[in-house]
């Protein structure tokens, strides 16, 4: 396969954007990743387009890209895979370059969760990742469907709430900076804790907020990347992994084995493993998930993740930051986009462009775990060597 | 007929002095959870199950196969609802042969029990009918469709003109059990007042199990809204009583419906497909001895492709992992907590929400069983499942010898 390159990325700050529809949100994101490239890349010169989007709004979501963007000359192919959708849309359009098929093509995710009233929106998006006649009626909502591995993670673990807080923390500390955040204010672990209850061990402020926001990255392969740019970021692993839909049938909630799945193979894929890596964007949907892929994706022993937030080897300046950009938690999670925005966060790590920038970082990963907890999607970037 | 066990049934929230029923409970899971035991421990096969009460919740698509399946009746059973209180309730015990339990279920906004009778040949209680007075004083109607009841309020029109010349031309003359009437009307009818927690159809199998001790025969006599009856109770053999009823919880911690309602979206051909294993509890076992729930088509095991035979699943089991949902779901009443129940001596968990507690009082290994309940109502229809019931260390769910 052909070595492929990430060329430009950009995104539409994420927030509660009722004045953007996703003909406004899409055309926005593009030019913003076509802004971002340094030698310049012209619209045409996209020779294929992966459209990451969960829920449709605005109607028919690949004609709703090419439409709003100008984009009709060109495939379109929307990717659904729940909350793994960015991510996957990546893979997919990598594995079109480096099959020779295209050189260029954009990828682009993007959501609106604030379309409806809160009330529908729980069954909305519940209708999407349930069974009709088994799970749906009983109300498994997003924070239930986490909180039950949580519960019993802590529980097998003896990991305190004060844990899951120090999540909070971290990432809302990080997002203060980040023009691109949909929750820029500093938390205590006082505050999350006393937050108003939402869901077992969650409360409020450990829940990611519902976002709009669209992001996208322009891939090219590596015999056309010097065009656009003297220092690509290079996609050098993908990986995707299932896992059983019904809670019920998950033998062991302590583990996201979606995760384990999607990482060994990007792992793989790449080369390296977990001690490799420099910079992280993981899927902190709620705090406690951020502990348990901690420990899925190899950076710590199970059940040592508790250690690792208590040490600060999480935050900026330690051993291996994660979420540097604020995370899902306080960057926000629109989530058809959310993984192709924790890509364009990467992109300018690997650069030296971000705002939080994490000194000399080589290897960075993009991570996703959705749907009823069944699937995920990762993906290695490696900065280029000056 | 001869009545061989019985079974009472009190929902578990506390309202003043009487209990009252859970938002997931209606009809249908109160004759449930009476009969159950009754079929499980029967001596002999059970092939007809009539539930009495003066109220029903539906007529139309009533969920009789709901009941069937739940209890584990063969398709040649049959379910019956009737509409009738007391009277109504020891007229089916006289007339009706072995093999049927008869459920009494009266479910008031203050006041809600259950009771069933299993009917057998051969030894028990005996029950024959020695007079039968019908008459009617509409003092109160309920007209289909309309949710108020029509009450002429007046208690002294209801004792004087009504229950009062009723009783004593059911009495005779003689000494005997008075039940189906409120308490009030009771202690001025003559005869000797039965306390019942409910004075509907229950009421009627409540008094039974007050006789007991008696060595003579007794006379019984259940009144009605049309009417009575006048009973002789006579002891031919043992009787097994099981008290369902659970140390009580305050209404107060009660899951309650918040905000707008919702309606939430149903699918019939979904319902139908998940039907006979969720409301049967039943699995499925491939040849190669795997068990599936809900039946998966595909053995995960050995790959085998619809081999399978249905088993049922044991009904208790202990909490794997717990949550309370805090956060208001539309159509859903909250707070309330979702488990995943690792079954008994079983491969197989369960996704169930837990009832008749309140949302934070589950812990993980809390053992319990999973009762069948009314989950949801979507678009109307009501989606029944199972639930789970912690364990209490005061229930007295254990079936009792008692000599009547």
């Amino acid at each position: 396969m052909r070595p492929v390159a990430a060329v430009g990325a950009g995104m539409v700050p994420f927030g509660e954007l009722f004045a953007q529809g996703m003909k406004q949100m899409l055309p926005r994101a593009l030019a913003a990743a076509l802004g971002s490239v340094d030698k310049g890349m012209q619209k045409s010169e996209i020779q294929a387009a992966w459209f990451g989007q969960l829920q449709t709004s605005d109607g028919h979501p690949a004609g709703v890209l090419a439409d709003s963007c100008g984009l009709l000359d060109i495939p379109v192919t929307r990717v659904e895979n729940q909350c793994a959708t960015g991510n996957d849309a990546i893979r997919n359009a990598v594995f079109a370059i480096g099959s020779g098929a295209v050189d260029v093509a954009l990828v682009i995710g993007a959501d609106k969760t604030r379309e409806t009233p809160v009330a529908a929106t729980f069954w909305d998006w519940m209708g999407l990742a349930r069974d009709r006649g088994w799970d749906y009626p009983l109300g498994l909502i997003a924070p239930a469907n986490f909180a039950l591995h949580v519960a019993r993670y802590m529980y097998e673990y003896d990991v305190a709430p004060e844990h899951l807080a120090m999540v909070a923390v971290k990432n809302h500390h990080n997002a203060v900076t980040n023009p691109v955040a949909h929750l820029r204010m500093e938390v205590t672990v006082e505050q999350v804790l006393a937050a108003p209850r939402v869901v077992g061990p969650f409360g409020v402020l450990d829940c990611t907020p519902q976002s709009d926001g669209a992001a996208a990255v322009l891939l090219a392969a590596a015999e056309v990347a010097d065009r656009y740019t003297d220092h690509p970021v290079w996609v050098r692993g993908v990986g995707l992994g299932l896992d059983r839909v019904m809670h019920a049938h998950k033998q062991d909630m302590t583990t996201f084995p979606a995760t384990v799945r999607a990482v060994k193979a990007a792992y793989a894929m790449a080369g390296i493993g977990p001690r490799d890596i420099s910079v992280a964007e993981v899927h902190d949907c709620f705090t406690g998930v951020e502990l348990m892929n901690y420990e899925d994706l190899g950076f710590c022993e199970r059940g040592e993740a508790k250690k690792i937030i208590e040490s600060g080897q999480t935050a900026i300046g330690g051993a291996l930051p994660v979420n540097p950009s604020g995370g899902l938690k306080a960057k926000g999670h629109p989530p058809g986009a959310t993984g192709v925005a924790q890509c364009v966060e990467i992109f300018e790590q690997l650069r030296g462009e971000a705002v939080n920038q994490v000194d000399g970082a080589r290897w960075g990963l993009a991570h996703n775990v959705g749907g009823p907890t069944a699937v995920s999607a990762v993906t290695i970037f490696e900065a280029s060597h000056d | 007929m001869t009545v061989s066990a019985l079974s009472y049934y009190e929902p578990a929230w506390i309202h003043g002095r009487n209990r009252v029923c859970g938002p997931d409970e209606d009809l249908v899971t109160a004759a449930v959870a009476t009969a159950l035991p009754l079929i499980e421990t029967a001596p002999c096969a059970v092939d007809r199950v009539i539930v009495v009460t003066r109220t029903p919740d539906i007529t139309e698509g009533w969920a009789s196969g709901v009941v069937a399946r739940a209890l584990g009746l063969g398709s040649a059973a049959s379910v019956e609802l009737r509409v009738g209180d007391a009277p109504a309730v020891l007229d089916v015990l006289a007339r009706t042969p072995g093999g049927t339990v008869v459920v009494a279920v009266d479910l008031g906004t203050d006041s809600a029990a259950a009771a069933a009778a299993l009917l057998v040949d051969g030894p028990g209680l005996d029950v024959d009918i020695v007079n039968r007075e019908i008459d009617s004083l509409p003092m109160r109607v309920r007209h289909v469709g309309q949710p108020q009841v029509s009450v002429y309020d007046d208690s002294r029109v209801e004792r004087d003109l009504f229950l009062t010349p009723l009783t004593a031309r059911l009495l005779d003359g003689r000494d005997a059990r008075v039940t189906g009437a409120a308490p009030a009307f009771l202690k001025r009818l003559g005869g000797t007042p039965e306390v019942t927690p409910t004075s509907g159809a229950a009421a009627a199998l409540f008094a039974l199990r007050n006789l007991a001790g008696t060595a003579e025969p007794v006379r019984l006599i259940a009144l009605g809204e049309d009417g009575g009856v006048a009973a002789e109770v006579r002891v031919s053999g043992q009787v097994a009583v099981t008290d369902l009823t659970r140390p009580g919880q305050d209404e107060a911690s009660q899951p309650r419906l918040r905000g707008a309602l919702v309606e939430i979206p149903f699918s019939m051909p979904a319902y139908a497909r998940a039907f006979p294993a969720k409301i049967g509890l039943v699995a499925a076992q491939c040849v190669c001895g795997e068990v599936s729930y809900p039946p998966r088509e595909v053995c995960l095991k050995c790959g085998r492709v619809e081999e399978t035979k249905p088993v049922g699943l044991p009904r208790t089991g202990v909490i794997y992992t717990v949550v309370p949902v805090h956060a208001p779901i539309p159509g859903i009443p909250g707070p309330y907590a979702l488990a995943i129940v690792q079954l008994d001596e079983s491969p197989v968990r369960v996704l169930a929400p837990v009832t008749d507690a309140a949302a934070t009082a589950a812990r993980i290994g809390d053992p319990g069983r999973l009762v069948l309940r009314r989950l949801s109502v979507r678009e109307g229809v009501p989606d029944y499942g199972y639930a789970f019931q912690v364990d209490d260390r005061g229930i007295t769910a254990v079936a009792e010898e008692v000599a009547l």
